[in-house]
């Protein structure tokens, strides 16, 4: 059997990250939804052309298929409710609508994937429609929608448990986390407060995971869990950063996590006990899934060999940088300190 | 604010301050120095002693059965609060006094086992945070100040597993007792979530006036089954024998003393709410039943010292839970103190057993090792007395039990939703960056 071809990729330098970053950060800033729209647009076509950029074999078709699909309801105000359901579904990547995301994952860089996930697009569009359309879904319709996306919160959590590439995991509990997060801004009364607090505290862990997953990769070619890699003794820095930040990330009391989780199941119980079951179970899953991780990246026996010369070949920094390590710390410190001022967050009394 | 509010308020900052200091000082890599880090779990110990006693001897002055202290709530918003109520009374008084005094035991003995040792910064990091996080299970006025603690011991629990980081059966069983305290943590958050919702208050104190709300059947069952994986009690006990891949002073402090008799002080803590339900007594007393006979027969059968100590715990927290089941609470915390001092002093001596059965006089040299089940004495065949023996070697088969009929069909789920992406999207090509 022939070893995989490995594709390397074309620098593209004017639309990388920092493209990525300001299109995101438009659509979050959009005050009406003509804007939202513009931004959304912005994105796709970031998308389309970052993927012909890197070369790939491959056209992320369903990823730009899907982003074209989900703002319909934003911008057709008499789009039938199962319509409108199915868009916002398809946005925010609830599964079995999810595979645009593991298309784009596969077209993009992995930082810019990993911006894609922590900056919630699917999270965005629902808020800027709840606050166009309050009322364009039925009761029955919103409970179906709350029950899909605390069930594909439950599919992301069962993915995360048998992924073996630890940026998948991390990315598939993100997922998780922001089935959760949709679940909670449909909710009655407090529930994009709750939910926009949970947001805070996925954004950020998701950041800072991600990030220090990617460093690792560069630094030592850790694609895979295995307890080969056993890293938390060559790097102590990112290995305390990332068990810290984790477990705040799953809602360990300490966190703000904790409290966003605590907020939406109350939120929750009384609408959809169902979902909330789930919702629970949810939560209990993604710790394990976060903790397979930490075991198969920095525990375990050193691995010797080829892989650690590697780097030395290419001639990349050895060590993390010392503003990426303060900036995990910053990330890692907020989540605390959210953790014990929860109303920062959750904003007012 | 009463002498006792100010009592509780001090001892709480006193047991959070180190696990603070040296969890920050730990995340900024510069971990503490051995001597500073030891004098900070030795003050801990030290004023949380002199704290419980001060404790003691002022609620007993008071002349008061029970006393709440409420703190200002950190989430307040839309008419949802989250206040952290703790309660001083002669159970958490109880509770409290045995933290206390296995505590500053076990820092004295972790001295000279962690000298120079790498991770020991860690260890001495976990250590203090599981002494806060039993500080606050112990003080818990209501349910969501005992999940806080609940969840943070199981946090230093798993970690603790994994001490020895080199060692890749240890992270393995770590996952696996990970994987249970979740299970059961999420029956306990259901729990709550419950009283939060359908009751009108989460405080131990008023359960007595909950327990005729018709959902209290539902709640009772979930603590229950919450109480299960802590205490290592059937079905969720196949845990407990792996967690002795951690340091003996972890073992001592876990699943000898405190940790494991968490399950009947949640019990004991919730009683008004399940023991009008004769089912979840009937419950409780068959669990206690089973996981003492099946602990007991496989502690026999069992080759090293730890593990048959982690049997014999949990044969007698079976017992225990035959005791809350009747209804013999005080009883069964007398039980806790007396069972928690005799497993702190055999974990201890874990590690020097040979040298103790040559030249300890408190053990005798007359102790042998038996291999025996003990069952040779009732009129069992000795066909049925081997293939017991054999069932008790293999666990019961509990582990591959569960492993089968659960872990497995759950994962393939997810294999089979993960493989259905590939067949979608085409199978993913290996990348350069």
């Amino acid at each position: 059997m022939s070893a995989p071809a490995i594709v390397t990729r074309r620098r593209a330098p004017h639309l990388g990250m920092p493209t990525g970053a300001i299109v995101l950060a438009l659509m979050w800033l959009a005050p009406s939804p003509t804007p939202f729209l513009c931004a959304w647009s912005a994105l796709t076509a970031w998308l389309w052309l970052r993927a012909d950029a890197t070369a790939l074999p491959r056209r992320p078709y369903f990823a730009v298929g899907a982003l074209s699909m989900a703002p319909l309801p934003l911008a057709w105000e008499g789009c039938p409710g199962w319509l409108a359901a199915t868009c916002l579904a398809l946005g925010a990547g609830a599964v079995p609508f999810h595979l645009w995301l593991e298309d784009a994952r596969r077209s993009l860089r992995r930082t810019e994937f990993a911006l894609l996930l922590v900056a919630q697009p699917g999270v965005a569009l629902l808020h800027r429609w709840l606050d166009a359309h309050p009322h364009q879904l039925d009761a029955s319709s919103v409970n179906a929608l709350q029950f899909l996306f605390v069930t594909s919160a439950v599919a992301h959590s069962g993915l995360a448990l048998v992924r073996e590439q630890q940026e998948r995991v991390i990315g598939s509990i993100v997922q998780s986390q922001s089935a959760l997060i949709l679940a909670g801004a449909l909710g009655e009364e407090h529930g994009w407060v709750a939910a926009r607090t949970l947001l805070v505290s996925v954004s950020i862990a998701g950041a800072v995971l991600l990030t220090i997953l990617i460093e690792l990769r560069r630094l030592h070619r850790t694609s895979r869990l295995s307890h080969r890699h056993a890293l938390a003794d060559v790097e102590p820095n990112l290995h305390a950063v990332f068990v810290a930040c984790g477990w705040a990330f799953v809602g360990v009391p300490g966190g703000i996590a904790f409290f966003a989780e605590d907020l939406l199941f109350h939120e929750l119980v009384h609408a959809a006990p169902l979902a909330t079951i789930l919702f629970i179970a949810t939560t209990g899953f993604n710790a394990i899934a976060f903790y397979r991780v930490y075991l198969g990246t920095f525990c375990g026996t050193r691995r010797s060999g080829p892989a650690s010369f590697a780097r030395e070949a290419e001639g990349s920094p050895r060590v993390p940088g010392r503003w990426l390590l303060a900036g995990l710390l910053l990330g890692t410190g907020a989540l605390y300190v959210l953790g014990f001022l929860p109303m920062l967050a959750v904003g007012g009394h | 604010m009463s002498l006792l509010a100010i009592l509780v308020a001090l001892a709480l900052i006193v047991a959070a301050l180190p696990p603070l200091v040296l969890g920050v000082a730990l995340l900024l890599g510069r971990p503490l120095v051995e001597r500073n880090s030891v004098l900070a779990a030795e003050l801990q110990s030290i004023l949380m002693l002199a704290l419980g006693l001060t404790l003691t001897l002022a609620h007993a002055m008071s002349g008061r059965g029970a006393a709440e202290v409420r703190l200002p709530p950190p989430l307040d918003f839309g008419g949802y609060q989250w206040v952290p109520v703790l309660l001083v009374d002669w159970t958490s008084i109880a509770y409290l006094g045995l933290v206390c005094v296995v505590y500053p035991a076990i820092v004295r003995f972790s001295i000279p086992s962690f000298h120079r040792e790498p991770g020991a910064a860690r260890y001495w990091f976990l250590v203090t945070l599981l002494a806060f996080a039993l500080f606050a299970t112990s003080l818990a006025g209501n349910l969501d100040v005992l999940f806080v603690g609940w969840e943070l011991v199981g946090l230093c629990s798993v970690q603790l597993i994994a001490f020895f980081r080199s060692n890749p059966r240890g992270g393995e069983n770590s996952l696996r007792a990970l994987v249970y305290y979740r299970t059961c943590d999420a029956a306990l958050l259901g729990a709550l979530v419950w009283l939060h919702g359908s009751f009108p208050t989460a405080e131990f104190l008023r359960f007595h006036e909950d327990s005729g709300q018709s959902s209290a059947l539902a709640v009772g069952a979930l603590v229950l089954f919450a109480s299960l994986a802590k205490s290592a009690q059937l079905p969720m006990s196949p845990w407990l024998h792996r967690a002795m891949e951690g340091p003996a002073a972890s073992s001592a402090i876990f699943y000898g003393a405190l940790s494991i008799h968490l399950g009947p002080l949640l019990l004991i803590r919730t009683a008004p709410l399940w023991m009008a339900f004769p089912a979840i007594r009937l419950a409780c007393a068959g669990i206690g039943v089973s996981t003492a006979v099946y602990a007991s027969l496989v502690g026999r059968a069992r080759p090293d010292a730890k593990t048959s100590l982690a049997y014999a715990a949990m044969t007698q927290l079976g017992v225990m839970y035959v005791e809350l089941a009747l209804g013999w609470h005080e009883f069964a915390l007398l039980h806790v103190w007396a069972h928690a001092g005799l497993r702190t002093w055999q974990f201890l001596r874990s590690s020097s057993l040979i040298q103790d059965f040559q030249s300890n006089p408190l053990v005798g040299a007359q102790v042998s090792a038996r291999f025996r089940l003990g069952v040779e004495t009732l009129s069992i065949p000795v066909r049925w007395q081997r293939r017991l023996h054999l069932a008790a070697l293999r666990l019961f088969w509990l582990d591959a039990l569960q492993w089968q009929f659960v872990a497995r069909p759950w994962l393939a789920l997810w294999r089979r939703l993960a493989s259905l992406e590939d067949r979608v999207l085409a199978p993913e090509r290996r990348r350069s960056r």
